[in-house]
């Protein structure tokens, strides 16, 4: 059992993915606003976080980077609407280690969501 | 207004007198019109540049000469009314539409014209050079006719690049949102699915919500991959393996459909794996759509490029649309967005290659999609299969 740190500002989305992980026996945290997500976090809270890359205040990656500075062992893919090569690229960059486009292929999903889980 | 033939007459002073010098000269002109399409061919299969508008090889040029021989007549018989010009335009249309080069009309004609003069400065009868400036006149106006038929293409071009600019954004942005809702959506239908009991009626609408957000996600992705310059990560591509797996991927009823003939030991390609296999997809899944029943993909070499057939044996694309057809935004279907031709003729021609309407076996509308091989200097050729 995992517990899984869920951020996007489309609350149907967000509570859809929970329900999904909560079916594969983990648990979840769901925050609707990146900023609320980082002032309720604190290190080893969750073994993976799957952020939104575009939110109101910052997105996901920039999210992710100020996470990091709280557990720098944490571990997250961004599920995007706007997943292009350029977010890609970022993502990767800040050591992110799965970028999924919306409307999200749920077995892709528990692919990198294992991923995740494993290195962590 | 004035008709644009009747202003080029009107400048270049072309009247009865030359209709009548034309006529005369048809009976003289007609033994050598073989011998001149020959000479106008042979000199544009010799020419590495020019000879790249023949995409079809031996049974296309002898089509095209059939066109010259007739156009050579025409020429000499008249009448020179709107008519005449309505089919000169067509010829000048079908040259834009398959991108051949402005210069080499210039260097056609040419051709012509120097056997022209040659037979006409020898006859003994008759003003050799009044003979002479009334074939110059009328070459002329068909160079005019057909500079005309760049314009309009032109023209047609740069409107629809501005249209596509100022729209291609706010759809982008449009569509890049709607792929929220469709998440959820998605992954509405995924709970939904294990939450009810297996009841195939259930399971039957379920599947039908998946399948329609899937093609909302396909309208989403060409949508933007033709108003973005996606990257190009060319590599070695094995066609052969390629377009197998593609057919590997499709429901069953629709593999009796297809037929693939490929050229035995293929070399490879060289291009972007992930848009060869969007444009051939987009291809294949057209002339499915199109309720045809059999589609055929010939998959063979032409001296130091691939080609891949994509035939059917519906109706066909009608004259009206021929012209159109990669444009984006222009559909003949009553569904769809009219993106997936001008994304495939655009990701064709960042790869290096072409695509465009041909003719193949069946009777139906046949695309050719021309790519490049893998080269040398690349570790090719590598052959496959």
């Amino acid at each position: 059992v995992a517990h899984i740190l869920l951020v996007d500002d489309n609350i149907a989305l967000a509570e859809n993915l929970a329900e999904i992980l909560l079916d594969a026996g983990h648990t979840s945290a769901i925050f609707h606003h990146p900023a609320e997500a980082l002032s309720c976090f604190h290190e080893m809270m969750y073994d993976a976080a799957i952020l939104d890359y575009k939110m109101p205040g910052f997105d996901g990656v920039a999210l992710y980077t100020q996470l990091k500075q709280k557990d720098p062992a944490l571990r997250a893919m961004i599920v995007s609407a706007y997943a292009d090569d350029d977010c890609l690229h970022i993502a990767k960059q800040q050591g992110i280690q799965g970028v999924l486009t919306k409307p999200i292929d749920i077995s892709a999903f528990f692919d990198t969501l294992s991923t995740l889980l494993q290195t962590a | 207004m004035e008709h644009l033939f009747d202003e080029i007459k009107r400048y270049i002073g072309f009247d009865s007198k030359d209709e009548a010098r034309l006529s005369t000269l048809a009976v003289l002109v007609q033994p050598h019109i073989y011998s001149i399409v020959d000479d106008f061919y042979d000199r544009i299969l010799r020419h590495s540049g020019a000879k790249q508008a023949i995409t079809e090889g031996a049974p296309q040029v002898e089509r095209l000469k059939g066109t010259l021989r007739l156009w050579l007549q025409e020429f000499f018989v008249g009448p020179w009314g709107y008519e005449y010009y309505e089919r000169r335009a067509r010829i000048g249309r079908r040259h834009v539409e398959i991108q051949l080069p402005q210069q080499y009309m210039f260097t056609a004609v040419n051709v012509i014209r120097g056997h022209l003069i040659e037979i006409v400065w020898g006859l003994k009868e008759g003003c050799g050079i009044e003979n002479v400036h009334s074939i110059n006149k009328l070459l002329d106006m068909e160079l005019a006719i057909m500079l005309h038929t760049y314009r309009e293409g032109y023209l047609s071009k740069m409107k629809q690049n501005e249209r596509l600019v100022v729209y291609g954004q706010l759809a982008a942005s449009i569509a890049h949102e709607l792929r929220n809702p469709l998440s959820v959506i998605e992954s509405s239908a995924f709970l939904l699915r294990r939450r009810l009991p297996p009841d195939p009626n259930i399971g039957h609408h379920i599947e039908k919500i998946e399948g329609q957000v899937q093609h909302a996600n396909r309208v989403i992705t060409d949508l933007l991959d033709m108003v973005r310059d996606k990257p190009i990560r060319a590599e070695v591509v094995d066609i052969q393996a390629l377009t197998f797996s593609y057919w590997e991927s499709l429901p069953e009823v629709k593999k009796s459909r297809l037929k693939i003939e490929i050229q035995e030991s293929l070399p490879t390609l060289w291009a972007d794996r992930n848009q060869v296999l969007q444009i051939i997809n987009n291809l294949i899944t057209n002339a499915f759509e199109a309720m045809h029943d059999q589609v055929l993909v010939k998959i063979y070499t032409v001296e130091n490029t691939m080609h891949i057939l994509v035939n059917d044996n519906g109706k066909g694309v009608d004259s009206v649309s021929r012209a159109r057809l990669f444009e984006p935004l222009f559909t003949t279907k009553s569904r769809g967005i009219g993106l997936g031709l001008a994304l495939s003729r655009k990701l064709a021609e960042r790869n290096g290659g072409s695509l465009i309407l041909s003719q193949g076996p069946l009777p139906g509308a046949a695309f050719l999609l021309v790519l490049l091989l893998t080269s040398e200097d690349k570790g090719g050729p590598h052959l496959t299969g």
